[in-house]
C-alpha cells in the first residue's frame, strides 16, 4: 500500500538527477531493496507508469536487485542468509543459535538511472 | 542514435523523509521532549494502552498524543488525564504517518511545555515501519487474538521495534498463542528488544511498561545534561 509515496519519491530523485545531467529521456531506473521491505514490484511498476506519465521518466524500466537478509548468529558471530518467510525457525549452520542481528535486507536506495 | 549516459545515485529512497525526521529529532532535543512511535494492527490496543500510559505517567510527565489513527477517539486521552493533550493529523486515507505529516502534528503542541509524546500511528504492520517519524523509541502492539505467527508474516516491523506489547494476555493460554513460540520469533531477528505482555482491560502488567518508558525518557535526559546526545 505504500508503494505509491515510494514511487513518487524515486521519480522525484530520479528526474531531479536527470534534469542536472540534461537529459532528454531516463531509460532505466535502478534500485536496490532488501528482502526485509514489503516492496510488491508489480505495485511499483503500475503506480510508477501511472505517476511518471507526462514526464521523460514515462518510458523508463525499472530494475530491482533484491539483497537477501542475512543475520550475524549472536552465539558465534557466523553470518548466514535468514530465509523469514517460509516460516520455520532461523537456526545458524554452524552453532544452531537462534538468534541474529541483521547485517543486511533493509537496503533501500536507487543506485542509478541511464539517461539519453 | 543517443548515447546511454549511466548515472551514479546512491541515495536512500525515503532520504528526504530520514532527513525530515533527523530534524524533528534535533527539535526534540533542543526541547528535551522524549518522543514514542506506536505501531500496531488495528483493534490491537493502541487507544487502550495510551489511556492507560498516560493515567499512569501523567503525575510525572505532561504528555501528548499525535494521532494518526482515524478510527480512534482523541478525546478519549482527555477523559485519561485533562492535562494528556491531543492532536489529529489529517492522513487524507494514508496507510502510514511520515516525518513531515508528524512535522505538522508537532508544530500545533508547545514543546516547552511537554515531557513525552506519543504518535498513534496508523493501525497497519506493514508500512508504518518503512517510515522513520522522528522518534527516539519504536513499540509496536502485538494482541493475543492475531496469533503468535506474526513476526513471520512483518518481519520489518518486528526487526525496526526496542519495544513490543504484548496486549490481550489475559485471553492466555490460547491455542493460537504460545509466548514463548513467540518471543522466540521476534528475538530470531531483533535479540535486543524488550517484550511486556499485559492486559489494559484487567490492567495487569502495565507498570513494568510504564517503569521503561521512564527509563527511557530519564536516560534521554541523563545523556542531555552530560552533553553526550
Amino acid at each position: 500500500m505504500h508503494e505509491l509515496p515510494i514511487v513518487k519519491e524515486i521519480l522525484n530523485i530520479a528526474l531531479r538527477y536527470a534534469e542536472e545531467n540534461h537529459a532528454s529521456a531516463i531509460r532505466t531506473i535502478q534500485l536496490e531493496i532488501g528482502e526485509l521491505h514489503d516492496l510488491v514490484p508489480e505495485w511499483v511498476e503500475k503506480f510508477f507508469r501511472f505517476a511518471s506519465k507526462g514526464t521523460i521518466a514515462e518510458r523508463a524500466e525499472i530494475q530491482i536487485r533484491w539483497y537477501p537478509v542475512i543475520g550475524r548468529c549472536t552465539s558465534c558471530g557466523e553470518c548466514s542468509v535468514l530465509h523469514l518467510r517460509t516460516g520455520d525457525e532461523l537456526c545458524c549452520p554452524l552453532c544452531a543459535g537462534k538468534e541474529f542481528q541483521i547485517v543486511s535486507g533493509k537496503e533501500f536506495q536507487i543506485s542509478k538511472i541511464e539517461v539519453i | 542514435m543517443q548515447e546511454i549516459q549511466s548515472i551514479d545515485i546512491r541515495k536512500a529512497i525515503l532520504l528526504d523523509n530520514d532527513q525530515e525526521a533527523e530534524r524533528l529529532r534535533e527539535l526534540l532535543k533542543a526541547q528535551n521532549v522524549y518522543m514514542v512511535n506506536l505501531m500496531a494492527s488495528p483493534g490491537a490496543g493502541k487507544t487502550s494502552l495510551l489511556t492507560q500510559t498516560i493515567r499512569r505517567l501523567s503525575t510525572r510527565y505532561r504528555i501528548a498524543v499525535i494521532e494518526g489513527d482515524i478510527e480512534s477517539m482523541v478525546d478519549s486521552y482527555k477523559i485519561a488525564d485533562e492535562k494528556a493533550e491531543a492532536v489529529q493529523i489529517q492522513t487524507g486515507g494514508a496507510c502510514h504517518l511520515d516525518a513531515a505529516m508528524i512535522r505538522h502534528g508537532i508544530e500545533r503542541l508547545d514543546l516547552t511545555q511537554l515531557d513525552l509524546v506519543f504518535i498513534e500511528n496508523i493501525g497497519n504492520l506493514v508500512c508504518p515501519a518503512e517510515f522513520d517519524t522522528g522518534a527516539d523509541m519504536r513499540a509496536m502492539i502485538l494482541s493475543v487474538p492475531e496469533g503468535d505467527d506474526k513476526p513471520l508474516k512483518y518481519p520489518l516491523m518486528f526487526s525496526v521495534c526496542d519495544a513490543l506489547v504484548v496486549n490481550k494476555a489475559d485471553y492466555l493460554p490460547d491455542p493460537g498463542f504460545d509466548l514463548e513460540v513467540l518471543e522466540g520469533r521476534v528475538r530470531a531477528t531483533n535479540p535486543d528488544i524488550r517484550i511486556f505482555p499485559l492486559s489494559c482491560r484487567k490492567q495487569v502488567g502495565l507498570d513494568q511498561w510504564c517503569e521503561y518508558l521512564t527509563e527511557r525518557v530519564e536516560a534521554k535526559r541523563t545523556k542531555l545534561c552530560k552533553g553526550e546526545l
